[in-house]
């Protein structure tokens, strides 16, 4: 049983590498890389500055085109100046270390970036992902129950739709339906808090008493200079308790960061309800069928005849002899959701604009950043592996009957 | 008999042949970056690899088909699909889904900005496919003609050319008309294609509204200034009459706004209000029929679905059926490698290459069945398992079958039920990855029409409820019903009895 653990462990290792290299290669021999966006970039200065009837730029030939050394220097700066194999085993190594590399957007480390948008993918994630469990499993284990009735019929239809529409479809059309398209404006189009809240909005009522900065004493206001004079402090900033009283009033206008802790609350919550909506629309069928399937599956099994036939009420059978062994399926996809927590849904984080893991991957391949391209994949595919082995390990834990070999 | 059947044999495999060059030459890239000057190595690459396949992958082919003859030959066959054909809602599902498919292949003909026939000085052309000129039907410039205009220039000519002859001024041409009969264009049905944008003959900007939503255009029309304002604010009673005493109060430009809302405004001289059903969904943001580019796009993810599942099944079944049939450690191995190959981050890496080779229809499909075809082995190499030590195993064995025929011919028609069962879902899924990277951007090349892009334009357009409506609903309803027939076929096929004592 360990000897199985440690072989999945290892195997861990030849899999990233594969997983790794093909991408790795890939972003090598396929035009338009870093290199070339590079060179393009320096023509066009070097265009516009001929157009300003400057001198040429000395990287550049007569014709515009980038001289040998120059080429070389960019090929050094992007790594590119080496084989593919070498460069590979080089961000191996790198990896290996944790050093992801740089960015080449945002000039900054790729770990660096993707460790801030964990929190956030996490939130919506786990969110999401504790709803759809508790909606699906009482709602199959229910369906199962009353197989055949009204009812059953009834949440078919429902699990029927919700397998015919993707999660963030979905949200596409509940975001016209809701975020202030047409039709009504009462949640916000994306994001995961407000940016200004003003007159119109249900959340004015929580924001803090504040002031305007010009109003403070003159000596403290020199404290701050970073702030400007028609600026409004609320009560958290540590300039507030010195403004007079009589100059202090709940704010009327203002962000995020204004809110009381319930206000913000409030905010994240309506920030969420609809990307939330769409992790769990998308969990919602799989789930709730799978649940009803596997309960269904026991209570066909002869421990379940044996449990009636010794008189036990039809209460006791199902829910302490049955749905402990039909929870089995269920509770091993808990490992294969792991990936989904941290690494959050590409397409649901594009649709509501949540800065997380996915839209940086998004965004990395948009704009060519092979670096921080292949961290998320480095981190994504580190996640799902480590995800299955943890599935695997639930599936000893909860069943004593499964024996790796 | 015997050189018949070589004939047939050699025939075969050219045909064959010629299939699969065409096919490798749509896959590999073109040497892709304009910098290079070498020689595209796409025509020997695509010979090879088709010489190959002749070679080693027919004979495959061959007997994978024939083991789907038997399995659909068989009379269990017959039973479960009698009782598929009893569920109702599955099966005319099914029969609607195959209809609609079919026909989409059609659509040309119905939905389409080229004409069907054009008849000019006597001679009909077949326009449909080709790419005339417009000089070759006596119009001026020289790209394809705009059909639905030329027709409405051929009907004022020829009413000119019928004035003439009646004043007896007629011309010699026109003499020759009479001989000739009058010019004609066939239009399809719904006569927009899908490519075509419609920004010259529109008013305002895209995206168009549908052209039966009469208050989205009013707005529109308002929105751009086209309407003509009246020279002076109504009488108050008139407001009041029209509005009530609320109007009163209201500026003349929003007081305008309400007329022009209700229809009492006129539009300025020179723009004309689309006709009712010219457009049934509208336009895009480049001004394309959104109703072509539905319907086009439905033919497109289908058959993109199907083709993906078409060859995620037959490597998967190959390769599933290798490792149940021999076992040991080249099962072992192998198994490892599927298992590899399974934790790639599958939405994340197809992004990566698709976004990095920009693919065309066959390269995508090339990148969603590289990493998408290991679903099927686990199933197919678990029927063998089991299949393998039955007895008809062992006497077509002891007959001298092949292993080949032993896999293909005896086991894998009974291993078919998975494949049958899944097959609908598979192709559900197919079907919710293309739109997903086509939204993404990384799907199919940009004029392609397809309900992912849309999707994203509706993203950008939120007010535009019919670039959202459309993709969304068409592809709800096509997902519904691919999964209720999936939903009949698992009932048909795979039934699992549940007994229950209470």
């Amino acid at each position: 049983m360990l000897s199985y653990f440690i072989r999945r462990f290892l195997l861990i290792i030849p899999t990233f590498i594969g997983i790794t290299f093909l991408c790795f290669t890939v972003t090598r021999f396929v035009p338009g890389g870093p290199v070339e966006q590079a060179v393009l970039r320096f023509q066009q200065a070097a265009a516009q500055e001929g157009e300003g009837g400057a001198g040429s730029m000395g990287s550049l030939d007569k014709r515009g085109q980038i001289s040998e050394e120059m080429m070389q220097k960019l090929k050094e700066i992007y790594g590119f100046d080496k084989p593919f194999y070498i460069a590979y085993a080089r961000w191996l190594w790198r990896v290996m270390h944790f050093d992801l590399g740089v960015s080449d957007t945002y000039s900054r480390p790729v770990w660096d970036l993707i460790k801030e948008k964990f929190p956030v993918s996490i939130w919506f994630g786990l969110t999401g992902f504790l709803l759809s469990y508790s909606i699906c499993i009482p709602l199959g284990v229910w369906k199962a129950v009353k197989h055949g009735s009204l009812f059953d019929t009834l949440s078919s239809v429902f699990v029927f739709i919700a397998y015919s529409v993707p999660g963030w479809t979905a949200g596409v059309l509940l975001l016209m339906l809701l975020g202030g398209g047409s039709f009504w404006n009462v949640l916000p189009l994306g994001g995961i808090e407000s940016t200004t809240i003003t007159h119109d909005s249900i959340l004015v009522g929580y924001l803090l008493e504040g002031g305007k900065v010009s109003d403070l004493p003159a000596e403290i206001r020199s404290q701050h200079p970073n702030l400007k004079d028609d600026q409004y402090i609320n009560s958290n900033h540590p300039a507030f308790q010195h403004l007079p009283l009589d100059r202090r009033a709940r704010l009327a206008t203002g962000s995020h960061a204004d809110l009381t802790g319930f206000g913000r609350f409030l905010d994240k919550a309506k920030h969420m309800i609809l990307p939330v909506f769409c992790y769990v629309l998308g969990m919602f069928a799989s789930m709730t069928v799978l649940m009803k399937n596997s309960l269904m599956e026991n209570l066909g099994q002869d421990y379940v005849r044996t449990a009636f036939a010794k008189g036990l009420s039809e209460k006791t059978v199902i829910f302490k002899h049955a749905l402990r062994n039909s929870l089995i399926p269920i509770a091993t996809g808990l490992g294969h959701m792991l990936s989904l927590i941290l690494a959050g849904s590409y397409l649901i984080e594009k649709v509501f604009n949540i800065k997380g893991f996915g839209l940086l991957g998004y965004e990395s391949l948009i704009a060519r950043d092979y670096p921080v391209t292949l961290g998320i994949l480095v981190i994504g595919s580190l996640l799902k592996l480590f995800g299955n082995i943890f599935s695997d390990i639930l599936y000893c834990i909860i069943d004593p009957r499964i024996r790796f070999s | 008999m015997m050189i018949t059947n070589s004939i047939k044999y050699y025939f075969v495999r050219l045909l064959a042949f010629l299939g699969f060059y065409w096919l490798f030459n749509q896959v590999l890239p073109d040497s892709g970056n304009p910098a290079s000057t070498g020689e595209s190595m796409r025509g020997l690459a695509g010979f090879i690899l088709a010489v190959f396949s002749v070679i080693y992958l027919l004979p495959l082919i061959e007997s994978g088909f024939d083991s789907f003859i038997i399995f659909f030959a068989s009379p269990i066959f017959k039973r479960r699909w009698n009782k598929f054909k009893s569920m109702k809602r599955g099966y005319y599902s099914f029969i609607f889904v195959i209809t609609i498919f079919v026909l989409s292949f059609f659509s040309e003909f119905l939905i389409n900005s080229n004409a069907l026939f054009v008849k000019y000085q006597g001679k009909i052309r077949f326009t449909l496919f080709s790419f005339e000129s417009a000089r070759t039907f006596g119009m001026k410039g020289y790209g394809v003609p705009n059909y639905r205009l030329m027709k409405q220039v051929y009907a004022t000519r020829n009413q000119e050319r019928k004035d003439r002859l009646a004043k007896g001024n007629a011309t010699d041409e026109d003499k020759k008309y009479q001989e000739w009969g009058d010019d004609w264009v066939m239009l399809p049905f719904y006569p927009y294609g899908p490519l075509e944008s419609l920004l010259d003959e529109l008013p305002c900007r895209p995206p168009h509204p549908p052209t039966w939503a009469e208050k989205a255009w009013r707005q529109e029309f308002f929105d751009e200034k086209l309407f003509e304002f009246p020279a002076e604010r109504p009488a108050d009673a008139e407001i009041e009459r029209m509005f009530g005493p609320e109007a009163l109060k209201l500026e003349e430009i929003k007081l305008y706004h309400k007329m022009a809302l209700a229809g009492m405004l006129s539009l300025k001289p020179g723009i004309e209000k689309p006709a009712a059903f010219q457009h049934l969904l509208g336009t895009d943001d480049r001004g394309r029929d959104v109703f072509a580019r539905m319907v086009y796009g439905f033919r497109t993810s289908v058959s993109f679905a199907l083709v993906v599942t078409f060859f995620d099944y037959l490597i998967g079944i190959t390769i599933g059926a290798l490792l149940g049939f021999y076992g040991g450690r080249f099962d072992m191995i192998m198994q490892r490698f599927v298992e590899i190959w399974s934790a790639m981050p599958f939405l994340y890496t197809v992004m990566i290459f698709a976004a990095i080779m920009i693919p065309n229809f066959w390269m995508l499909v090339v990148i969603l069945v590289m990493f998408k075809w290991m679903g099927m082995t686990y199933y197919i190499r678990g029927e063998f398992l089991r299949e393998k030590s039955k007895d008809y195993v062992a006497a077509a064995r002891a007959i001298g079958c092949t292993d080949g025929a032993i896999i293909f011919r005896h086991i894998l028609p009974n291993a078919l039920t998975p494949v049958i069962s899944f097959a609908p879902f598979a192709v559900v899924a197919n079907v919710g990855s293309l739109v997903s990277l086509d939204f993404l951007g990384f799907g199919l090349p940009a004029p392609t029409p397809s309900w992912g892009e849309l999707l994203g334009q509706g993203l950008g357009n939120l007010h535009k409820e019919w670039l959202i409506m459309s993709p969304t609903l068409a592809m709800f309803l096509t997902l519904l019903l691919v999964s209720f027939i999936g939903e009949a076929i698992r009932e048909a096929f795979d039934p699992k009895q549940y007994s229950r004592l209470r």
